[in-house]
């Protein structure tokens, strides 16, 4: 089934060159408009760009990467925090995708988690928050797992957590972000600053699988514009985009679900629960970006006992303590919120790679900077348009 | 840490589950959704099972794309996407019913 899944939507090319064509007529009808759909989720972009799906859109409509990256917006603050405790003895288990995420700042000789474990630092890559769960049980000493990640990773945590399997040892800090306000944030950046406005929101199919389509009809009505919540695959974003096309020809502001094979108007209704149980809204920083309200997550009621803030003083970043914190020149805050690209930046590709990473954007897989450099260009649709002659 | 990966449950505990990602490659990952059988498929991200991936959905997402041929798409157009979504179905419906 799975496989079968990937063979009907991935590589069914008849049918994607067929939503193509739909996607032309309709970018006809728009009567000269050029009109930008913005994507919130890392995996979106990847898609877009490893089958190179932006060579498939006509002249007029641009596919543009928002806030989809979690990793990319950790604040530096953390980060070296992190590596100031994996120094210090405390074992800090983080994803793979944060184990090269530079700091703004060296601390103790290292810059990120990678160098630190190279300098004597404990620090261990986990698959998940359980696999470090397990670790800290086998372990005597304190540990600290990096809470990073969006709505679609609060479950990982928020579940165990409730359990109260969680040992004495481990600690978390949680670092989590809500993505509706940031694509709020970002939707609004380009308003301000004058530039084409975003027509379209492609909402992120698993973030919604948790959080439900309903979030983004709040957005869609307050900015008069479509959201469509999309799944992953090319065919998946193509059908996304010629629905969110007709609603723009219709003029229907409202949302519409195409990744109805996982995801509800109301979404994961328990994990939601759990989560409010777990966690309280609070403003918090995104980096490069500053404070965004209500976005982050942070443990609340007898589950600050695990807060690894609390737990090791590790400071509060406030607004008042908050500084921009990405490297000099480095453009990742203009590209998380789509008003830039990777190749705006002088580093990409060149002082900038994903062995190398200056900038947080250059390191996740999600990391819009990261998915540029290994797959820019070409991918299938390159393949289709040429055997169809576009 | 944001992919999401298809999975299928082999047992269900109280809050984990055992999934199988498909060539014997298994996991226990966090039960995060409650309508979950074994047997189902799921969506696992970053080690919890997120939701119940609707076969009956992916096969009314097939019926949308033809639905969109069918507002959007004219004559020869129509009837070629219709026949390709035609196809994927009966690949669904022979597929999903034997083993996966
Ligand atoms: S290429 Fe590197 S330095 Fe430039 S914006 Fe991307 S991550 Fe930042």
């Amino acid at each position: 089934m799975q496989k079968l899944e990937l063979d009907a939507l991935r590589y069914n090319r008849e049918a994607a060159e067929k939503v193509r064509r739909i996607i032309w007529k309709l970018a006809g009808r728009l009567g000269g408009r050029t009109v930008k759909l913005m994507n919130f989720c890392g995996t979106h972009e990847w898609t877009t760009v490893h089958f190179g799906l932006r060579s498939l859109m006509p002249p007029n409509v641009k596919l543009v990467a928002g806030p989809g990256c979690p990793v990319c917006v950790t604040p530096s603050h953390y980060i070296e925090e992190s590596i100031r405790l994996a120094m210090d003895g405390v074992k800090v288990y983080s994803f793979g995708d944060a184990f090269k995420l530079p700091a703004l700042r060296r601390v103790k000789g290292a810059r990120n988690l990678e160098e630190a474990k190279a300098l004597g630092g404990s620090v261990e890559v986990v698959y998940s928050f359980l696999d470090a769960v397990k670790k800290a049980r086998a372990d005597d000493g304190e540990g600290v797992f990096l809470g990073i990640g969006f709505e679609t990773t609060t479950p990982s945590y928020s579940i165990p957590l409730r359990s109260r399997q969680i040992p004495d040892n481990l600690f978390f800090l949680s670092v989590l972000r809500l993505t509706p306000p940031a694509a709020d944030f970002a939707i609004k950046a380009a308003l301000d600053r004058g530039l084409t406005p975003v027509q379209g929101i492609i909402a992120p199919g698993h973030v919604s699988t948790i959080i439900g389509a309903k979030p983004w009809k709040e957005l869609a009505e307050k900015y008069g514009i479509p959201a469509v919540v999309s799944g992953f695959e090319p065919l998946d974003l193509l059908v996304s985009i010629a629905m969110l096309l007709k609603m723009i020809v219709e003029g229907r502001n409202t949302v519409e679900i195409e990744y109805k094979r996982l995801v509800t108007w109301e979404g994961n209704i328990y994990v939601q629960r759990v989560n409010s149980e777990v966690f309280q809204v609070e403003d918090a920083a995104w980096r490069g970006l500053g404070f965004i309200p209500e976005s982050g997550l942070e443990l609340k009621g007898e589950y600050r006992r695990y807060d690894a803030a609390r737990e090791f003083g590790i400071e509060p970043l406030t607004r008042e303590k908050w500084r921009y914190d990405l490297p000099a020149a480095c453009k990742c805050a203009d590209i998380t919120l789509g008003l830039a690209e990777p190749t705006d930046c002088p580093m990409f590709k060149k002082a900038c790679t994903p062995e190398r990473p200056i900038g947080p954007c250059m390191v996740s897989l999600e990391g819009t900077c990261a998915v540029w450099a290994r797959f820019g260009g070409g991918g299938l649709a390159e393949e289709i348009a040429r055997e169809v002659g576009v | 840490m944001c992919w999401g990966v298809p999975a299928r449950v082999i047992k269900i505990g109280e809050y984990t589950a055992l999934v199988d990602f498909g060539g014997g490659s298994t996991r226990e990952v966090v039960l995060a959704a409650k309508d979950v059988k074994e047997g189902d498929l799921v969506m696992v991200h970053a080690g919890a099972i997120i939701g119940r991936i609707s076969e009956e959905e992916l096969l009314s997402s097939l019926e949308l794309y033809k639905e969109m041929a069918v507002s959007l798409a004219d004559g020869e157009e129509r009837r070629e996407i219709e026949e390709y979504i035609e196809r994927y179905k009966q690949l669904l419906g022979v597929k999903s019913g034997g083993e996966s």
